[in-house]
């Protein structure tokens, strides 16, 4: 299983929808456009599945969360 | 696809000494396609081809060192591989190799097929240490990989790319499931420790990339933990200076506020005090300072009277001295008729200041009166003469009549003027002594006598003078006693005073009391104010931590997520496999009818933050039927091998050769029976090379020193062309390391 589908997998669990992507339409997204997506908690899935190095993506996210 | 091995050659390898000749057949292994099941006493060589196979496959072999049965590394371990009866005939610096050489054939569906040959050797040469023992120094390694051409056969490296070729044999992640190794290490070494999580990443690659996002968001969360705290730290920093603050505002509120309100309240109700008592006293306070005033004014005029009648005195003293120090000698004047002559008009002059002074001492008459009494003084008027004058009515000079009036001065002014009576005034007195002294001694020595008018003059025109002042003082001194009445200081009027200016000296000093702590109450009620904004401003929530939190709450999530769906990957194989290693345990024991209610049970176990699985065979009642190293243990083992050949066959079509060591070896006579007829016919299985001592037996009497089951799968397998049955014998027992014999009993 790739990450596209584990994203996919991800975004469909519906107590983490509850929680943290309750208002957004998940239908479509893949790592490119989930990284774009308004709603910081898709963004920093898609850090956490794209194939950058474990500093880039903790960059990234901090960067999403202006810490 | 499949992967066929179709030759291996073994040089100075353990007990195969020398190289191989593949004319002759010497340590040259030829398999077929199907089950090639390799016999031999013990020290054959079957452990040493599976270490053969190994060894091209990971560089590693199964060595007995120390009594500890274990993989180690060829390389530095060259004297336990090297033949040693090769090492021993080597004379010194003598170069020697030993290793392996595999030719193997892979074969698309489509029927095309192509060879490869993979050669790993280590070469070098006998050295003697100084201890006298022979040691083999290694001086290069070889791995080299080539293609075989399929028409000419000759080959062609494929230089530096031997484990890409080696991975078309048996790729890495699959070497437990077709490697098998039995007695030594286990077999299923597959089920072992990380082994377990790399045997279920293959069947199962999901497992792979979770696990890889799983470490991802662990990892991250523990980063974003590490800033939580970090944030915690400083914020519980501040949370410290928030308390202090709130302390310094409570004590401020509670303590210090109140205390000066305080003050101040005490301040305003003495200050009303000292008002009212300002009020009271401040017009007696003035009366009294008025009065004290006028008693130092008054004071001051007695002063100035006594002053004035000491002067007088002075100037008398003076005017007696003045007249000694001018020579004015009696004694010598009475024989001097200059001087008597002098004396005689001193005499008239005494008189004369008589007169003068008495009426500078007459106070009743004004000074026209007095020039006139003064004036009369020359005619010498007898006060017994002016009364009878008076009584007659007549002046005795003019022979007028004396009208009322003039009678009347005479009467009051004049006689009195002239009558000779006692007047308290010394410089009277004295004048009267000195011309009662001058007349003495004028009318004893009847000489007239003079003294120079000039100076007497000067010390009347001072007399008068003081007279003057005296007079005016006496005067004033009077009308103020009379204007005033009689003044003197009380006590009260200092009461009065001492009240008054206390009490403003005290309002002033409450005022500026008053005023420092109004000032202090305001300095410290903006200070509250400060601090109530300093501390609502840091107990609003934090922004950053709030955010943190937040990323926080979601790792969190996703790492219990990623670990639920780890668990359920591994339940999920360990259901799976709990399923195909039953199937497997049955078949192996299908004649068997206790095992047909038995099945193998697979528990996941968590253990340290990972999964392990507990296998066991359990009767149709739910009981552990395992018995751990009895053959029941055994048996479960390879069934759970073969499991995991058919689900890796599942999902996997590469077909690559199993090669395993004695995996059959602690199973039971029946065991053994099910499992080879299994493996004849076994389709998880393409190419399989068995290493077992299991179907040999030395002593038996036949020529292939087969024992019953061995002759029984030697049958068995004459019905399948592809398989094979190799025998490998050490050519002298008492010294296996002369050499293997290769046997083919079915070929």
């Amino acid at each position: 299983m790739s990450n596209e589908k584990i994203l996919k997998e991800i975004l469909k669990e519906e107590s983490l929808q509850k929680k943290y992507w309750k208002d957004v339409t998940v239908g479509n997204e893949n790592i490119s456009t989930a990284s774009r997506h308004k709603n910081p908690n898709i963004k920093v899935l898609a850090i956490l599945l794209n194939d950058d190095s474990k500093q880039q993506k903790m960059k990234n996210i901090k960067n999403i969360f202006n810490l | 696809m499949a992967i066929f091995i179709e030759k291996i050659k073994l040089t100075n390898w353990f007990n195969f000494k020398g190289d191989p000749d593949e004319k002759t057949g010497r340590n040259t292994i030829v398999f077929n396609e199907g089950l090639n099941i390799i016999i031999g006493d013990n020290n054959g060589g079957k452990t040493k081809l599976h270490n053969a196979l190994r060894y091209i496959l990971s560089d590693l072999v199964i060595l007995d060192l120390n009594n500890k049965v274990e993989l180690y590394p060829a390389e530095g371990n060259e004297l336990e591989i090297l033949n040693k009866d090769t090492f021993l005939h080597l004379s010194k610096n003598q170069i020697v190799r030993f290793g392996v050489e595999l030719e193997f054939r892979k074969t698309r569906r489509n029927g095309e097929s192509k060879k490869y040959i993979l050669e790993k050797y280590i070469e070098g040469r006998k050295e003697a240490t100084s201890s006298g023992k022979d040691k083999f120094h290694c001086t290069t390694t070889i791995s080299k990989a080539y293609d075989v051409d399929p028409i000419t056969k000759s080959l062609l490296e494929r230089v530096g790319e031997y484990e890409k070729v080696r991975n078309q044999l048996l790729s890495p992640a699959y070497m437990n499931f077709f490697l098998v190794e039995g007695e030594q290490i286990g077999l299923i070494t597959t089920m072992q420790g990380s082994n377990l999580q790399k045997t279920i990443n293959v069947i199962n690659p999901t497992l792979h990339q979770y696990n890889k996002t799983f470490e991802t968001v662990s990892s991250v969360k523990d980063s974003i933990k590490r800033l939580e705290n970090a944030e915690d730290k400083r914020i519980t920093e501040g949370n410290e200076e928030k308390t202090n603050l709130s302390k310094e505002k409570t004590k401020l509120t509670e303590i210090t506020i109140p205390n000066i309100e305080e003050k101040i309240k005490i301040l305003d109700e003495s200050n009303k005090e000292w008002e009212a008592t300002i009020e009271e006293y401040e017009q007696k306070a003035r009366q009294s300072e008025a009065k004290i005033a006028q008693i130092v004014k008054y004071n001051t005029l007695k002063e100035k009277v006594k002053v004035l009648e000491r002067d007088k005195e002075n100037i008398e003293v003076n005017y007696i001295n003045s007249l000694i120090k001018r020579g004015f000698n009696i004694s010598k004047l009475s024989d001097d008729i200059l001087s008597v002559r002098t004396m005689d008009q001193v005499s008239l002059l005494m008189k004369d200041n008589i007169t003068i002074r008495k009426g500078e001492l007459d106070l009743s008459s004004n000074e026209k009166e007095i020039m006139m009494l003064q004036s009369l003084d020359k005619s010498q008027p007898n006060p017994t003469i002016l009364r009878k004058m008076i009584d007659d009515c007549r002046c005795y000079v003019c022979q007028n009549e004396i009208d009322y009036n003039s009678k009347n001065w005479i009467e009051k002014k004049l006689i009195p003027f002239f009558e000779e009576k006692d007047i308290d005034d010394r410089i009277l007195k004295n004048l009267n002594n000195l011309k009662e002294l001058f007349s003495v001694l004028n009318s004893m020595n009847d000489r007239k006598k003079s003294l120079n008018k000039s100076s007497i003059s000067e010390l009347k025109k001072e007399l008068i003078e003081i007279n003057k002042q005296k007079k005016k003082a006496s005067d004033t001194v009077k009308e103020f006693i009379d204007s005033h009445g009689e003044l003197s200081e009380k006590q009260e009027d200092a009461v009065n005073i001492q009240t008054y200016h206390k009490a403003q000296n005290n309002k002033i000093q409450n005022r500026t009391d008053h005023g420092i702590e109004v000032n202090e109450l305001k300095v410290n009620k903006n200070r509250v104010k400060e601090l109530t904004k300093l501390i609502q401003g840091d107990a609003a929530k934090n922004p950053k931590l709030e955010r943190i939190q937040n990323l926080n709450k979601l790792l969190k999530d996703l790492d219990e997520m990623f670990a639920i769906k780890k668990q359920e990957i591994f339940e999920g194989f360990a259901k799976k496999l709990e399923v195909s290693s039953t199937l497997r345990f049955k078949k192996f024991l299908s004649r068997n009818d206790v095992a047909k209610h038995q099945e193998i049970s697979v528990n996941l176990i968590e253990k340290s933050k990972d999964f392990e699985f507990q296998i066991n065979v359990k009767n149709k009642f739910g009981t552990i039927q395992s018995q751990a190293g009895g053959a029941q243990d055994s048996l479960t083992k390879l069934s759970v091998v073969f499991a995991l050949l058919d689900i890796s066959k599942e999902r996997n079509s590469l077909g690559y050769p199993f090669m395993a060591d004695a995996p059959s070896s602690k199973l039971s006579k029946p065991q053994k029976e099910s499992f080879y007829e299994q493996l004849s016919c076994d389709d998880a299985l393409n190419q399989t090379l068995l290493m077992t001592m299991d179907l040999f037996d030395s002593k038996e009497n036949n020529d292939k020193n087969l024992n019953d089951l061995g002759l029984k799968v030697l049958n068995s397998l004459s019905k399948h062309q592809d398989s094979s049955m190799i025998f490998l014998g050490v050519i002298d027992n008492k010294k296996p390391e002369i050499g293997v014999e290769v046997k083919y009993l079915k070929k």
